[in-house]
């Protein structure tokens, strides 16, 4: 299959007097796979129903593998789409359905035959020809969806929350399938979630979405590490944010205590330090906050503790009142209302500005 | 035997108590033309007396009899091919978009539904008069409007059920707006097509006043011919008649029936 890439330039689309993106621009390279992750509203899928010319934009353009795609209709574009609940043709059997765009492009019965054959052994549904939809499982159906929408060798791949009607068990082993399906194909793969863990593990790069722009774009371990924003550090997963203030060089910590930032371009004012939950220890509890060589001590109350499998999910208030979520291990015994403390690297912080706008998400969790 | 088992039994025992009168009742008046069909009799009476094939017999001697079976096939179809044009379309379209004056469009399309037959028709007389419509064509284009809602309230049920996202599918699959209509669409709604159509052949094929007004001595459809014979003589060939189209409803009907059953499940 020939890759193609994507690039969307300052797209605007508004319904009505709500503005639904505020000029979105993004490069996808040929045979990337760029997951589109934001809460639902934040346009991720209105710009997956542009580029798939459901909708056009008010203003900006889609160029697919250099084509303006402005005026091009949807059957037109030779794009494969996956939508969430399948989306099968009820009254085809799976080979009808799967042969449907080989037929509209008036390929030869036996050259669908054969297509349809091979891609049904690529999903893993040999044999399954005959059935009809509603005879399959939800894992099976989105199956012969996929099979369907890379039947035709589309120049890209549009998925819209694939895996979102499917438990969970079914979602992890999916997403392998897809990944490897991925990189098998070669094939330009435009993901939308909204679930972070399907982002980070399949993509290759992960677009934030905020409220109809781009919060963030990078590789996984790179918006999962270093958010640019509160937002995609509380989208992406569980953190704590301790409050802090920059002046110059001197980052101002809570209980009057004072540290130059090794950072470079350290922002100005009000600031958020953030830790992943794993980048905090758990230790004894202590009266106040101390500094030791970067390491800082924060006198902490857990509000409530969940057992998740290997971590104990503890939700802790420090004595700054900042709330934030830490791993402790599940070997430590730790229950709603104890106190501890908590030992934070200053040097594995991530310094995020706090802008006036910005709500904090995290804080309310 | 296990009590919910009874229970059930005894539910639908009582069930059957309710039905069994209420179909008597609603049935029973239709049912009394049959015997009287067989009667050898030579005016329809009740109680029936004798048994004869006589009248069917004469009836389907009659030229009279036959060419207004003609004309009502005639009507009947012509008008349901008219309203299934019309009212398809109109049935998807309310079915899968939504726009502003939906509601209203709806009821404007069911209005010939709910205006009585007869003002319908003293209108369509003096309109149909001026315009030169009469016979054939003006009783089935009348007859088309009263089937275009039909048509149209059936299409658009099954239309609601469609996944409108199918519609985009198709789209990205590679299929235009004529073939997404051809491929998907119509075959999604196929139900409601054929159940409009049935509805729309049977109220045309039934229907006596509009036809009444609409026909003329050399063009009349079966119950206009029934009518004009039941106030000139009172013999049972108009029985025979009533019997035939009885049966042929209650076939048609249970078709429709049949055809929802076969596809519910």
């Amino acid at each position: 299959m020939t890759a193609k890439a994507i690039k969307l330039d300052n797209i605007v689309k508004a319904y009505g007097t709500q503005k639904v993106l505020h000029g979105v621009g993004l490069d996808v390279a040929a045979g990337e796979f760029v997951s589109m992750l934001g809460p639902s509203g934040s346009g991720k899928t209105t710009m997956l129903k542009i580029i798939a010319g459901f909708e056009d934009p008010d203003s900006g353009s889609v160029s697919i593998g250099g084509r303006p795609m402005t005026g091009i209709v949807p059957e037109h574009r030779n794009i494969g789409v996956v939508f969430q609940n399948y989306s099968l043709f009820p009254h085809m059997d799976v080979a009808s359905n799967i042969g449907f765009p080989l037929r509209m492009r008036g390929m030869s019965k036996a050259m669908q035959k054969d297509r349809i054959s091979s891609v049904l052994s690529l999903v893993a549904l040999d044999g399954l020809g005959a059935r009809m939809p509603n005879e399959l499982s939800g894992g099976q159906q989105q199956r012969v969806a996929i099979a369907r929408a890379i039947v035709f060798e589309p120049d890209i791949l549009l998925m819209d929350e694939p895996l979102g009607a499917l438990d969970r068990r079914l979602r992890t082993d999916m997403q392998l399938e897809i990944k490897a399906l991925h990189e098998r194909l070669g094939i330009t793969i435009v993901y939308v979630t909204h679930d972070q863990e399907e982002a980070l593990s399949m993509s290759d790069r992960v677009v934030v979405f905020n409220k109809g722009r781009i919060e963030q774009v990078g590789h996984p371990r790179e918006v999962y590490r270093h958010p640019s924003s509160l937002f995609v550090a509380d989208f992406l997963g569980d953190s704590l944010a301790l409050s802090a203030h920059i002046n110059g060089t001197d980052i101002r910590l809570p209980g009057g205590l004072m540290t130059a930032g090794t950072q470079s371009e350290l922002p100005e004012g009000a600031v958020k330090l953030l830790w992943r939950p794993d980048q905090m220890e758990v230790a004894a509890p202590i009266d106040a906050v101390t500094l030791q060589e970067r390491r800082l001590s924060v006198p902490a109350k857990v509000l409530t503790a969940a057992y998740a499998g290997t971590v104990l999910r503890l939700r802790v208030e420090l004595s700054t009142g900042d709330i934030g979520i830490v791993a402790a291990s599940d070997r430590a015994n730790i229950a709603a209302g104890e106190s501890i403390s908590l030992v934070l690297d200053l040097d594995e912080a991530t310094i995020l500005p706090l802008a006036a706008s910005d709500d904090i998400p995290g804080a309310r969790r | 035997m296990s009590t919910s088992h009874q229970e059930s039994r005894t539910a639908s025992l009582g069930r059957l108590a309710l039905l069994v009168p209420i179909v008597i009742l609603l049935l029973a008046p239709s049912l009394v033309i049959l015997p009287m069909s067989f009667s050898e009799s030579r005016v329809m009476s009740w109680p029936p007396r004798g048994f004869t094939f006589d009248w069917y017999v004469a009836l389907f001697a009659s030229g009279q009899w036959v060419a207004s079976s003609r004309h009502s096939v005639e009507v009947a179809l012509l008008s349901t091919a008219i309203a299934l044009l019309l009212g398809v379309p109109a049935g998807l379209t309310l079915g899968l978009k939504v726009w502003r004056w939906r509601e209203l469009t709806l009821a404007l399309v069911v209005v010939p539904l709910v205006i009585p037959t007869v003002v319908l028709a003293i209108g369509m007389y003096k309109v149909y008069v001026w315009l030169g419509l009469h016979d054939l064509l003006g009783l089935a284009a009348a007859h088309a409007m009263i089937g275009v809602p039909l048509v149209v309230i059936t299409t658009m049920s099954s239309a609601r059920q469609i996944n409108p996202v199918l519609l985009l599918a198709a789209r990205s699959l590679g299929a235009n707006p004529f073939k997404t209509f051809f491929f998907v669409t119509l075959p999604l709604a196929r139900g409601g097509v054929i159940s409009g159509a049935i509805f729309a052949f049977v109220t045309s094929w039934d229907e006596v006043v509009i036809a009444n007004f609409l026909s003329s001595p050399t063009y009349r459809t079966i119950p206009v011919q029934m009518w004009a014979q039941i106030t000139e003589r009172v013999d049972p060939t108009v029985a025979a008649m009533a019997s035939v189209l009885f049966v042929v409803s209650m076939a048609m009907m249970a078709g429709v029936t049949v055809l929802r059953w076969s596809r519910s499940r």
